[in-house]
Parts: structure tokens; C-alpha cells; sequence
């Protein structure tokens, strides 16, 4: 792949490319950070303003947007509660808790980390297996994609807190709120009650917004105490990343930067799923399971590692075979042909300059978004620190606009401020929300890919079981689950009340 | 309380400084032009282009303003023209699914519900087979798929052009049938070719040019005639089916539209098709020059809505009801979850985590209800358009911040200028600021 590297490197740390990268990075950054904004959305609306850059130029801006807009989330998620990105939703059930107990700084600090190992491991992957990797993936085809999914459902039994059934319950009502609307087979729609407006069913980020923003602002209200502020910080102004932390998290960090690469291989399913699947490993392994959902570290980590990683996962089929593996990259392969360069296998061999500059600037990114933010986490947190009667209308309003932006509709707005109230009722009842989010989000994918198959195989399920792929990936979904009732039911006590026995 | 007079004042002095004018020179503001897909789409893209020509040659006098309605297959931004006040103010961009969504489903109306102002651009399908596929012509599939009916995969989007451009081949063939699946836009429909998931499918010619090299082969051109890029591709026609699928991008204003303002689009557009830049860009894109309008377009919508009404889709596969499934589960682990609670309760385990209700006061209850209302309040003025943006954003921070701070002024825990202060610059902050982020930087249609 690098037949010509100096070249690329020279153009790459040269003055412009490197403003390029900074302007990329901040802008991707600050649209993360704020919820309905999306870097699709950022990258969509620069494309028409690289049209007279140099091609190259124009992916260097691109890109370093692509991957500061994934990095941006973990501000709003960790210090406020709203998932500035869907991808950084697994982020506010832990890094919340933590800047609520004062550890602001920790928290972010160590996604800031997980942000940056992720995406450097995904980079290797990048570099060195692009080929076989893309390769590997078609093999996937409708049946593989529902197996999958179907050992992510499986997660749920094990994110769902304290009690099984709520666990199941809240999962089941998030499979269902995803129902209404256009069928992902078929497209036509159902469940809308005459509605046209639900025609569209229920938005992923409305639903996000109003589980966690607005629930917590409905919380805090009743809480009182709003001369106070959100987050209480004692030592949260320190950056608190230790060498160490690499060596605590090492596991956590290479398994969810492995796991986020891979989802971010596969077409269509993009960071959302990975960081839901790295959290839920996270948990599965973790020794301490019970602290998920309350402040783990290692929640932070698996979910910030996944979701920045699933940024050179997706780009491994885009560089290798011209095949974009999420949103973004298709906007990426568009300014490709706009700017004459042919995507495809041949690429590497027809325009090396544009693959080094791709995979040259992704790093350059990782790097600057990681200074970027490490240098502003002193001033993030303090902004955390406003009183409550500052935050609440400021959260408010960006959980409007931010609804509204998402496809210039006042019904998302509605949707944002119903699920509000539902997550506020929820967490009044002991019903866990994270399993609601999994299922909401793994839901449409798993219909569609299991009607595609069908489709293809005239009615058939057999060849989910006659394919070696599907049936290792069902066979691992069975024995999950079936493990997972079985610790429950046997070691119930122990999970119920770890604190007792530890 | 000052807060409510505060507000009340904002809100009346920017409130009324928005006087509409009536006059009958067009266009007086922006128009709006609903683009019914997400940003970074074919569609938006193509949408794009022409904007950026339309502005940088100025060829009308206000700004033609890109506003993404993502959903449904395109219905929901339909809809939305389709109910706007026809005063050319709304505009729709939105190629064949317009004409295709009513015959598969999912929308009960079609292009009469629209004025058409013009077609532009054509881009045509090409149908496609992995290189070492044993099919070498189009005969010799269609021959295929008639010995043996349902066995040929075909790889589509249901519903939309790459539907039923199989659809219409099929229907030239008497006795063959396609096996439909569900794979979704060009990218996953090559990657379903190249994993052996899918026997055929179709492509626009700027999808396939892109993943020929990959390692797929065209059959067939499905347009009139051949396509100066791939001299060698015999169309579908020639080889004896006569089919045509090009997706030619509409432009479409509400039922009631005034004629001449109708034509000032119409010549802009016309216009805009004839710059260099938009010529070379669509080059790139492999979609024709075309522009269609008046007469000429009427007759172009009328033979594609006959070619596309020829062949309504038949049911796939029956399918399971996923919904109902859902509901299903969703019963279930309800009454298991209420049976745990009740067995819980009735063994006496105590509640678990203490309950945080304690500290819930009336007080509180009272604050949360009234920002409760003041949110709907809110809302709803702006789903209706009651008051601008500005003035109703910062009339509510303000508000909802009063209500919250005003027991602690009362008490006398804060002071009551610097709470003030502290306000006032939040509901600027957030409601000029983040005005002028939304709709000028990132040119979000805020109400």
C-alpha cells in the first residue's frame, strides 16, 4: 500500500493539509458534541465547498471530520446526559454516574484515551489488513447479519441490572418501539395508527435525547437543589489518565477496538452497534458487572474504544474495495468521484496518493482530536459546573433545536419529550433503560437482514443452520443466553446484592 | 414577577418587526426547496449542484435553500410540499419514487398531486452479474429465469426503481420470475453480488462504472440507446426486451401553484443545467443533461407512470409479522415482570436502592409542571409558527430559568441581579446564536 510514502508524508505534515486536518477535527468535534448534529450531516454540507480544493486536500478535511465528530459525543454524554451522537449513548450510562460522583475529569479522560487507543488499533487494521479483512466480510450475507444480531440481543439479559425479567421487559418494549413505521423489508408501513407523521416510525436520536436528556432534567427538577450544579466536581478539574489505566484497561481496550473494527467492517451496521456489543462484552467479562450502568470505568472504555474504532473498520472496505461501510463513507466515496479519482480495488494501484492520504490523515486526526480534547476537558467540565436554573433551559433547548435539526420536523420534537417522560417513569420503577436502547437500536437491523434472507431463500430458515458462519454465530447466541439464565437462576444472590458479598 | 414581564416585552418587540409583504414580484424571500432524503444522497448531491449553480450565476434573485426531510422512502417530505401553501415558496425535488411509492405501497398518491416543473438529468440502470457469472447476454438470463422461475436471485431496493426495473424484464419474458430480496442502495447491492448472496441485480450507470472493475459485468443497458461511456453494452432494447429504467430527478411545486411562477423556476433550472460546472459534474456522475418541461415533461411522466403501472409488484415471500411477534414478546416479559413484582412484594423483600421520593416536595412537583407546560407552550408556538424562532427562544429560557431560580431569589439564596444577568445572556446566547449556527452555517430550516 505504501509503495510512495514520502510523498504522501511530506504532503500530509505539510502547513495546509495540517490546518485542514485542525479545522476538520474541531468542526467534527464540536458537531458531535452537540446532539442533532451529525458528522454525516457536517460532511454532507462541506462536500459543495472542497468542489475547487486539490482532491487530496479535500480528504484530509473530510476526514479528520469524520473522525472528530465520532470522538465529540463523549462531552455531552459524560458531563450533561444527552448522547451528543447516538454512538456515544452506551457512554452516558456510566460516564454520567461518574461526573455525578465528581469524577468529571476521569471520565472523560479516560474516553478521551479510549477515543484515541480505539481509534489507533482500528488504524493498524487499517494499514495492515485491509484486503483480506474487506474480503472476509462479504462472505457475510443476510442470514450471517441476523445471527449476528441475534448474539447482540442476547446481551440484553446481561446489561439488564438487577432484575431479569424488567431487563427483558425493557428490552422487549424497545423491539417494539421500533415497529412502527415503514417495515425495513418492505417499506410499507404499519402500526401508525392513520398517522402520516409516524410514517417514519420513531427516530433513533428524538428517543435518545428524551431517554436520557430530558429525563434527567425532569429528575433534577424534582430533586430540587437547583442553585446547585449537575455535576459535582471535587477532583474533576485534574486530567486523570495514568499510564497505569493502560495497563487496568488493556484487555477492555484491545477486545472493544477489535470488536468496533470488525462492526465497522460489515455495511449498514455502523458505531451505534459497536460500542452497544463492546459495552456488553465489557460487562460479560468484567469482574465487576454489578458497577455497569453506575459509574464504571470500564463502560467508558469499552463504549468510546468501539465507537472510534468502528471509524478505520468502516474505511477498510471503502479504501480496499470502494465499498462504503457506513453513512459517512458513502459521502467520502461521492467526493472520490467528484474529484475524478475511481474508487475500487484499483485504487491503490491508479491513485496511491489518495489511499495514503486517507489512512495518513486518520491518524493525524486521531492525534489532533486527542490534543484537542485533552486541552479543553478544563474548560468542559467547568461548564458543567453552571447552577442548574443556567443548564436547564440551555439542555432544553438544545434538546429541541437538536430533535428538530435532525430531519426539519417539529414531530421528533414531540417523540424527544414523550420518551422523556417514559425514562423518567422507568428509572421511577426500577426498569432499566439500556436494554430498551439495545433492542430499539439492533431491532430494524435484525428484521431487515432476516426478511432478506427469507427473500433470497424462498421461506427457507435452513440455511441460517446450514452455513458455517450463521450456525456459529447462532450456536454462540444460544449458548450465551443459556449461560447467562443459568449464572442468573444459580448465582442469582450473588449478583443481586454484590455489595454484601464482596 | 419581572421574569414574565422581561419576557413578554422581548418577545413583543422582536415579535413584531416581522411584517410580510405582499407584492406580486417573484421571488421576494428564499425558497425552500424540500429535498425528501438525507444529507449526502444521491438526491441531495444532485440537488446541490444545481443550487450552487443557481447561486454562483445568479439566476434567481433570492437563495434556493436545501431543507433534507429524510423518511419514509421520501414520503414524508412529500407530504409536507404536498400540504404547503402554494405560493412557489415550497419546492420538491424527487426522482421516479414518486411515481414508483403509490404502486408499491407506500404512499396513495402520485404525481397528480404535484405540479411538475421540470425533469432534469437522466440517469440510466444497468443490469449487472458477477464477472464469472454464466450468463453472458440479457436472453440468456431471461431464458433462465422462465425454465426456472423463482430461482434467480435478484438483488433490490423493494419498492424502489432497482425493484422494478426487474420487475419490467420479467414482465417481457413470459413465464420467468426473479426471486426478490431486500438488499437496499447500490453499495450493498454490489456487495451481495460479490458474496455470492444475489444472482443479479441492477445499478445506475455511475454505481456500476464505480464497481466494474470489482468485479461485476453489465448485461444490459436499460435506456434508449447506448451510453457514450460504455460504447460496448448493448441496451435492452436491441437485445430484444423492450425496457427502459432511467431515474430522472422532478422538480415539483403544491397543486395551485401560480403558472409563471411555475416558469421562473422552470427557466432557472433550465439555466442551470446549461453551466459548465453543473454539465461537468453531472459528466462525472454519468447522468445526461436532460431537461424536460411543459408539454414535453407531461408526456415523459405519463409513459413512465404506464411502464410502472404495467408491472405492480406481487407479494414476496410470505413473511412473518415481525410486529406482531414483537407485540408478542412484549406481552410476555410484561406479565412475567408483573408477576415477579407481585411475588416480590407478597415475600416482603424490601424495595431495592432508597427511593430518592423523600426529597420530591410539593415545591418541586409545582416547578416541574410548570416547566412541563412552558415546554408544551413552547413547542407548540413553534410547531405552528406563531412567533419566530428568536424571540419565543428566548421569551422561554427565560422563562423556565425564572421559574426555577425564583424560590432561591425569594429565599434569598442568590442574588437577584446576578441571576438576572445570568439569564438574560443564556436566552441570547442560545436563541440568536444558536439561530444564526443553525440556519446560517448549517442551513437548518428553523421555524
Amino acid at each position: 500500500m505504501f509503495t510512495e510514502p514520502a510523498v504522501a508524508i511530506e504532503f500530509l505534515l505539510s502547513p495546509t493539509s495540517l490546518l485542514m486536518a485542525a479545522i476538520g477535527s474541531l468542526l467534527g468535534i464540536f458537531v458531535g458534541a452537540i446532539p442533532g448534529l451529525t458528522g454525516a450531516m457536517l460532511i454532507a454540507l462541506t462536500l459543495p465547498l472542497t468542489y475547487s480544493m486539490p482532491s487530496e486536500l479535500a480528504l484530509v478535511l473530510l476526514v479528520s471530520m469524520y473522525v472528530g465528530s465520532v470522538s465529540g459525543g463523549l462531552v455531552t454524554a459524560t458531563l450533561l446526559r444527552i448522547p451528543g451522537t447516538p454512538a456515544s449513548m452506551m457512554t452516558t450510562l456510566d460516564g454520567y454516574p461518574m461526573a455525578q460522583r465528581g469524577q468529571a475529569g476521569r471520565a472523560l479522560a479516560l474516553g478521551i484515551g479510549g477515543t484515541f487507543i480505539g481509534g489507533m488499533i482500528s488504524w493498524g487494521f487499517l494499514v495492515c489488513l485491509a484486503q483480506p479483512m474487506a474480503a472476509w466480510s462479504l462472505t457475510f450475507g443476510p442470514f450471517e447479519f441476523f445471527a449476528l444480531v441475534m448474539v447482540a440481543m442476547v446481551l440484553i439479559a446481561t446489561v439488564g441490572g438487577k432484575s431479569l425479567s424488567l431487563g427483558l421487559f425493557s428490552g422487549a418494549l424497545g423491539v417494539m418501539i421500533a415497529m412502527p413505521g415503514s417495515s425495513p423489508a418492505t417499506g410499507i408501513a404499519r402500526f401508525t395508527f392513520g398517522i402520516h407523521e409516524m410514517d417514519d416510525g420513531f427516530k433513533l436520536l428524538p428517543v435518545l435525547i428524551g431517554l436520557f436528556a430530558v429525563n434527567q432534567v425532569i429528575r433534577q427538577v424534582l430533586q430540587g437543589d437547583v442553585g446547585g450544579s449537575a455535576a459535582e466536581v471535587n477532583d474533576g478539574d485534574k486530567l486523570d489518565f495514568r499510564l497505569r489505566d493502560v495497563a487496568t484497561h488493556g484487555v477492555n481496550l484491545v477486545r472493544s477496538a477489535l470488536i468496533g473494527t470488525w462492526i465497522g467492517i460489515l455495511p449498514g451496521i455502523g458505531a451505534n452497534v459497536g460500542s452497544v456489543i463492546a459495552y456488553s462484552a465489557a460487562k460479560r467479562a468484567s469482574k465487576t458487572p454489578e458497577r455497569f450502568g453506575n459509574g464504571s470505568e470500564e463502560g467508558v472504555v469499552a463504549s468510546e474504544t468501539a465507537n472510534n474504532a468502528t471509524v478505520g473498520g468502516a474505511l477498510i472496505p471503502l479504501v480496499a474495495m470502494g465499498i462504503p461501510g457506513s453513512v459517512i463513507d458513502a459521502i467520502l466515496l461521492g467526493a472520490l468521484v467528484i474529484h475524478g479519482l475511481k474508487p475500487g480495488p484499483m485504487l491503490v494501484q491508479s491513485d496511491p496518493l489518495a489511499v495514503q492520504t486517507i489512512v495518513g490523515t486518520m491518524l493525524i486526526a486521531n492525534l489532533l482530536t486527542l490534543l484537542f480534547l485533552l486541552a479543553s476537558v478544563r474548560i468542559m467540565v467547568r461548564a458543567a459546573r453552571v447552577p442548574l436554573f443556567v443548564l436547564v433551559p440551555v439542555v432544553m433547548i438544545f434538546c429541541v433545536i437538536g430533535s428538530y435539526a435532525l430531519a426539519n420536523r417539529m414531530f421528533d420534537v414531540w417523540v424527544m419529550l414523550a420518551f422523556g417522560v417514559i425514562g423518567y417513569l422507568m428509572e421511577r420503577f426500577h426498569i432499566p433503560i439500556a436494554p430498551l436502547v439495545i433492542g430499539f437500536v439492533l431491532a430494524p437491523i435484525g428484521e431487515e437482514h432476516l426478511a432478506a434472507g427469507l427473500m433470497q431463500s424462498g421461506g427457507s430458515l435452513m440455511p441460517m443452520f446450514t452455513q458455517p458462519i450463521s450456525l456459529g454465530l447462532s450456536l454462540v447466541a444460544l449458548g450465551l443466553l443459556a449461560w447467562t439464565l443459568w449464572r442468573r437462576f444459580n448465582d442469582g444472590k450473588a449478583i443481586v446484592l454484590p455489595d454484601e458479598s464482596s | 414577577m419581572p421574569w414574565l414581564g422581561c419576557s413578554l416585552l422581548l418577545l413583543l418587540v422582536i415579535g413584531c418587526t416581522d411584517g410580510e409583504q405582499h407584492d406580486d414580484a417573484y421571488p421576494r424571500r428564499p425558497i425552500k426547496l424540500i429535498v425528501p432524503f438525507a444529507a449526502g444522497g444521491g438526491s441531495d448531491t444532485f440537488g446541490r449542484v444545481i443550487q450552487n449553480a443557481i447561486e454562483t450565476h445568479r439566476l434567481l434573485p433570492e437563495r434556493l435553500v436545501i431543507i433534507n426531510v429524510p423518511g419514509a422512502g421520501g414520503t414524508i417530505g412529500s407530504r409536507r410540499v404536498k400540504h404547503a401553501r402554494p405560493d412557489g415558496y415550497t419546492l420538491l425535488l424527487l426522482h421516479e419514487g414518486i411515481l414508483t411509492a403509490r404502486h408499491s405501497g407506500s404512499a396513495a398518491y402520485g404525481a397528480e398531486a404535484f405540479v411538475p416543473i421540470a425533469g432534469t438529468g437522466n440517469a440510466t440502470q444497468v443490469v449487472a452479474v458477477r464477472d464469472d457469472s454464466t450468463y453472458s447476454d440479457l436472453p440468456s438470463l431471461m431464458r433462465e429465469a422462465s425454465r426456472n422461475p423463482d430461482s434467480i436471485v435478484f438483488s433490490a431496493n423493494i419498492g424502489a426503481p432497482s425493484h422494478f426495473a426487474g420487475l419490467m424484464l420479467q414482465a417481457k419474458q413470459p413465464g420467468s420470475k426473479f426471486r426478490y430480496t431486500q438488499t437496499g442502495g447500490g453499495a450493498k447491492r454490489f456487495a451481495a453480488l460479490q458474496g455470492g448472496h444475489a444472482d443479479v441485480s441492477s445499478f445506475s450507470i455511475a454505481e456500476y462504472v464505480q464497481f466494474k472493475l470489482s468485479g461485476i459485468r453489465a448485461l444490459a443497458l436499460l435506456g434508449p440507446e447506448r451510453h457514450p461511456d460504455l460504447p460496448d453494452l448493448g441496451t435492452a432494447i436491441e437485445q430484444g426486451f423492450d425496457v427502459e429504467s432511467q431515474n430522472m430527478q422532478f422538480w415539483w411545486a403544491p397543486l395551485g401553484t401560480p403558472p409563471d411562477r411555475v416558469e421562473t423556476i422552470a427557466d432557472a433550472l433550465a439555466a442551470a443545467m446549461q453551466t459548465d460546472e453543473v454539465r461537468q459534474t453531472l459528466a462525472e456522475m454519468k447522468i445526461t443533461d436532460t431537461v424536460l418541461r411543459g408539454a414535453a415533461l407531461e408526456a415523459e411522466l405519463q409513459r413512465r407512470e404506464r411502464r410502472i403501472a404495467e408491472v405492480a409488484p406481487s407479494a414476496a415471500v410470505e413473511l412473518p409479522d415481525f410486529a406482531m411477534i414483537a407485540l408478542g414478546c412484549l406481552a410476555l416479559t410484561a406479565v412475567a415482570a408483573f408477576i415477579r413484582a407481585v411475588r416480590r412484594r407478597s415475600s416482603g423483600v424490601p424495595r431495592p436502592a432508597a427511593d430518592r421520593t423523600e426529597r420530591e416536595t410539593s415545591a418541586h412537583t409545582g416547578q416541574l409542571a410548570a416547566i412541563g407546560c412552558t415546554t408544551v407552550c413552547y413547542v407548540i408556538t413553534l410547531q405552528f409558527q406563531l412567533v419566530r424562532f428568536v424571540p419565543i427562544t428566548a421569551a422561554y429560557a427565560l422563562l423556565i430559568g425564572g421559574i426555577l431560580v425564583w424560590p432561591l431569589i425569594q429565599s434569598r439564596r442568590i442574588n437577584a441581579t446576578k441571576a438576572t444577568v445570568a439569564l438574560l445572556i443564556v436566552s441570547v446566547l442560545m436563541s440568536v446564536v444558536m439561530h444564526y449556527l443553525f440556519t446560517e452555517v448549517l442551513v437548518v430550516d428553523l421555524p
